[in-house]
């Protein structure tokens, strides 16, 4: 008798006890709202509304190593970043200096200067800076940046308190599960960020200390971005009781992109304000623009945007150098070269190197049918990505319409010849930028074709230093012995070798 | 959104409808309130100002040394809630010698934020901290 | 006043203040003067309505906070009262300014030194004094909005300002008055900058401008500022309305407040305030 009311007392008490998924997700969200200082006054209201912080460490130049597959290559960095959760926006103001030790990779490197960018975002605007509120002081201007918003705000809403308050935000939606004994926190984003869902990772105190996003990248597809929050502390001046993390790790593509150590704070809602400036209100919708300049008979420089190609008529085919950024803009490209170059099919597309700025458009070039000419280093690497990495969250062409790509190593040199016309590649040796670069040449045009190691300043600007990549290219050419009368940079302008010379301070 | 315009509305509800709070130095800023301490001695004067009122202490020890202590403490509003009547008030007159319990100041000076008084007939009195909505 | 009248008179309040439609009043309920504009005599009180826990701690008895305890309160109020959404617009050479007088208000924040709050700070008046050419509005209480019993004359005779540069800059300015239908619209000019438009931080120029729009529904009276202030602002700034009762007692006092007497700057040991 004793006995069965002990087993039922204990089958009870095992049954009252709510088991993990019946866990009430919003719960959990207050509670870790409440480990970071959020909740407060009799109300118990979200007070966090602005932040200020300021750190030193690396950040990196996401999708510019020096050899496929390795990580980013690192600047050194001074931080500071102030936020607004209710506007919202978020001003990072980063100064930037070359690494110790070698110097590889692009993303500016190796710098000249220290150099200083600030990007900020506010509302459904963004734009870059080179001091705070340029946009309102007399003689400064901001320049719009309207393809960075979606970016710089989801930054925003990675930040713990971010995080925690887009994951109050969605309610229902929201759900609680344990990984390896931690609390996960999970929840879909709305409105611009439709499709998006971020994942919450609290630690012991129930403090974030790790985000998770899932974003489209047109190189990587599918992107996991991954920023980790440790060794939280009051960092502020004057107490708050709100805590904050002084070690930050962002990652993105499996390499970091940010390492921080956070030093100051102000949690204490800092008076930070983001204003719009009109220019930037004004600015129109980004779109695609392809401009066509002849060069010489059968060569064209394509250009409009950010990052050039050149389409070379030969007599049964055309061939496009340079398949950038992302779909929208190579299948702009490719359209122009079938403008350029009717009836005639693209049959090779040469890739410079594998910088993601200039490899995003590949995979468009790929479903096109081209055969892709790259160097040797990258042949394996694009492949392994093309066929490992899904791109489900914004298909692109490839993906919906899937081919296999067929790539054609380059080792030293390559030569494309019909006759009629003549393209040379060749493998760029002496370069820290890339060691996957190719350079073209077009014999009968005298044309030089080059990415990112010689970026001709705008005409009229005054010299600036000596820059070893530009010194670096010149010798190349006259190793290779190719007379070169025009340049066409895949960055900048229509130049010709004396400019190289100028630039190099050898006239 | 809804979250959002729900602490937007808090906030407005804090914000837009009564006058703004008290805003002065923080009493953490001068007061270590983990530091209690208990003083009896001889009342020299009282200042009824804002933002708060002061009572002196004249304290002498054991060698006989004097020291004057100073402690803040709420207006005669508080004190008359506090129980003491108009004469009590007045009668925290000098020549008083009264027992305090207060918690001492972060700078180590012979300051205190009061908590209650202890009269010489032997009652005692919880003094309010200045309440931003009393009269 | 009685307590028994003060509780009532908080229900009443409490009652009031949640429900949009007692603001949504229409006018009539608000009565008028023998010229026709909206008579806005009387005892006006603001006050939010609190959630007391009730606290052992006496240093934390009657104060609306987080668990009653006095540490909550003062660092919650902090952090809340900057959480205000609605910021001026300062031009980017004066954010950091903002920011240094802010976090050193202590010693910087003129109100804390016992200096009156000035125009808008100070806000709307405890009582008002109605005449067919001016209004007197009589201020109390003591914190931001200025320490001490002070005073503003509102004439509403038609005259115009003071030109600016015969003005010697003062903390309330020269206030003139006028009827825009049932709206009493303040112009003030002639501010020192010595005052802060509120506890942030906020200072302003000798040139600011400021108007000041007073409306009676029923027994609520709103008041609203709108700073202009190009030397130091991008644009225009509209503070947070606020919204006062009518204190239904017809005999009830207009408190006295202590006066004002700065001890405790030399003794901080922090920057803490709220």
């Amino acid at each position: 008798m004793i006995r069965r009311l002990f087993c039922y007392t204990l089958i009870a008490g095992v049954l009252s006890v709510p088991c993990a998924h019946g866990q009430d997700a919003q719960a959990v969200i207050k509670t870790a709202e409440y480990a970071l200082g959020m909740i407060r006054g009799p109300q118990r209201i979200d007070a966090v509304n602005t932040l200020e912080y300021w750190g030193t460490g690396s950040t990196y130049a996401f999708g510019q190593a020096y050899h496929p597959g390795s990580a980013w290559p690192e600047f050194k960095a001074t931080y500071h970043a102030s936020l607004s959760y209710g506007v919202p926006g978020m001003r990072v103001d980063v100064t930037r200096s070359n690494p110790d030790g070698p110097i590889q990779g692009g993303g500016g490197l190796p710098l000249a200067a220290p150099q200083r960018q600030i990007q900020v975002v506010s509302g459904r605007f963004a734009w870059n800076e080179p001091v705070p509120g340029a946009g309102f002081i007399a003689g400064s201007t901001a320049v719009p940046t309207p393809d960075a918003v979606n970016d710089r705000l989801l930054q925003l809403w990675m930040t713990p308190f971010g995080v925690l308050k887009m994951a109050a935000k969605a309610g229902a939606a929201a759900k609680v599960t344990t990984e390896a004994g931690a609390t996960v926190i999970t929840f879909p984003l709305s409105g611009a960020f439709e499709g998006i869902s971020l994942k919450a990772t609290l630690n012991a105190k129930n403090q974030v200390e790790r985000v998770e996003a899932r974003t489209n990248d047109p190189v990587l597809g599918d992107m996991f971005t991954e920023t980790t929050y440790s060794d939280y502390k009051d960092l502020s001046e004057i107490t708050t009781d709100v805590p904050f993390p002084s070690h930050i790790v962002q990652k993105q593509g499996g390499f970091p992109v940010l390492d921080l150590t956070i030093t100051k704070a102000d949690t204490n809602n800092p008076y930070v304000v983001f204003p719009v400036p009109d220019n930037v209100e004004k600015a129109p919708p980004s779109g695609v623009k392809v401009e066509t300049q002849k060069v010489s008979d059968g060569v064209w420089y394509l250009t409009g945007g950010t990052h050039h190609s050149v389409a070379v008529e030969f007599k049964d085919y055309a061939v496009l150098v340079e398949c950038p950024l992302n779909d929208d803009r190579a299948l702009a490209v490719i359209d122009a070269v079938k403008k350029t170059i009717p009836n005639k099919p693209i049959r090779y597309v040469v890739n410079t190197h594998h910088h993601f700025d200039h490899l995003g458009g590949l995979r468009a070039c790929a479903a096109e049918g081209a055969t892709i000419l790259t160097a040797t280093g990258n042949k394996p690497y694009y492949e392994e990505l093309w066929g490992r990495l899904p791109h489900t969250m914004k298909p692109d062409r490839l993906a919906k319409t899937p081919k296999k790509p067929v790539i054609e190593a380059v080792a030293d040199k390559r030569v494309l010849s019909d006759g009629t016309q003549t393209l040379e590649l060749y493998h760029l040796q002496g370069t820290s930028h890339a060691d996957t670069m190719l350079i073209g040449y077009l014999p009968k045009a005298k044309v030089l074709i080059e990415a990112d190691v010689y970026n001709p300043a705008p005409p009229n600007a005054p010299a600036g230093p000596v820059v070893k990549e530009n010194v670096n290219l010149y010798e190349q050419i006259k190793r290779l012995n190719l007379d070169v009368q025009q340049i066409t940079p895949l960055h900048g302008r229509l130049v010709t070798i004396a400019d190289l010379k100028k630039a190099i301070g050898q006239n | 959104m809804k979250r959002a315009i729900g602490f937007l509305l808090g906030l407005a509800g804090l914000l837009t409808v009564g006058i703004p709070a008290s805003a002065h130095h923080s009493v953490q800023a001068e007061f270590d309130l983990n530091k209690p301490l208990t003083i009896t001695g001889v009342v020299t004067k009282v200042e009824w100002i804002n933002p708060h009122s002061y009572l002196y202490l004249e304290v002498k020890d054991d060698s006989g040394n004097v020291k004057h202590w100073a402690f803040e403490m709420a207006g005669p509003g508080a004190l008359r809630r506090a129980g003491l009547s108009r004469a009590d008030r007045g009668g925290l007159k000098a020549g008083d010698t009264i027992t305090v319990n207060a918690v001492a100041a972060k700078d180590g000076t012979d300051a205190g934020l009061i908590k209650d008084v202890t009269l010489p007939d032997g009652r005692k009195f919880t003094i309010w901290t200045s309440d931003p909505y009393a009269k | 006043m009685k307590r028994q009248n003060f509780g009532y008179l908080l229900l009443g309040v409490a009652l009031c203040l949640a429900p949009a439609r007692a603001m949504a009043q229409a006018n009539h309920g608000t009565p008028r003067t023998a010229d026709g504009h909206p008579d806005l005599h009387g005892l006006w009180i603001a006050r939010a309505g609190a959630n007391f826990v009730q606290s052992d701690d006496p240093l934390a008895q009657n104060l609306a906070s987080r668990d009653g305890t006095l540490l909550n309160f003062e660092r919650d109020n902090a952090m809340i009262r900057r959480s205000d959404p609605n910021k001026p617009l300062y031009k980017p050479e004066f954010w950091e300014k903002i920011q240094k007088l802010d976090q050193n208000g202590n010693s910087e924040d003129p109100s804390f030194g016992c200096m009156p709050a000035g125009v808008p700070r100070m806000g709307p008046p405890a009582k008002i004094v109605q005449t067919p050419t001016e209004l007197v509005f009589l201020y109390v209480s003591g914190g931001a909005q200025g320490w001490g019993d002070t005073y503003r004359v509102i004439p509403t005779d038609g005259r115009e300002h003071t030109p600016l540069d015969d003005l010697d800059g003062t903390w309330k300015g020269e206030s003139i008055g006028r009827w825009e239908g049932d709206t009493l619209v303040i112009d003030s000019i002639g501010f020192n900058d010595t005052s802060w438009l509120d506890i942030t931080g906020y200072f302003h120029s000798e040139n600011m401008h400021v108007i000041e729009r007073m409306h009676r529904d029923g027994d609520t009276l709103t008041w609203q500022a709108t700073v202009e202030d190009p030397d130091v602002l991008i644009r225009p700034w509209t503070m947070n309305p606020r919204a006062l009762k009518l204190n239904p007692d017809p005999k009830a006092w207009l408190m006295e407040t202590l006066p004002c007497v700065e001890h405790d700057l030399s003794h901080l040991v922090t920057k803490e305030h709220h």
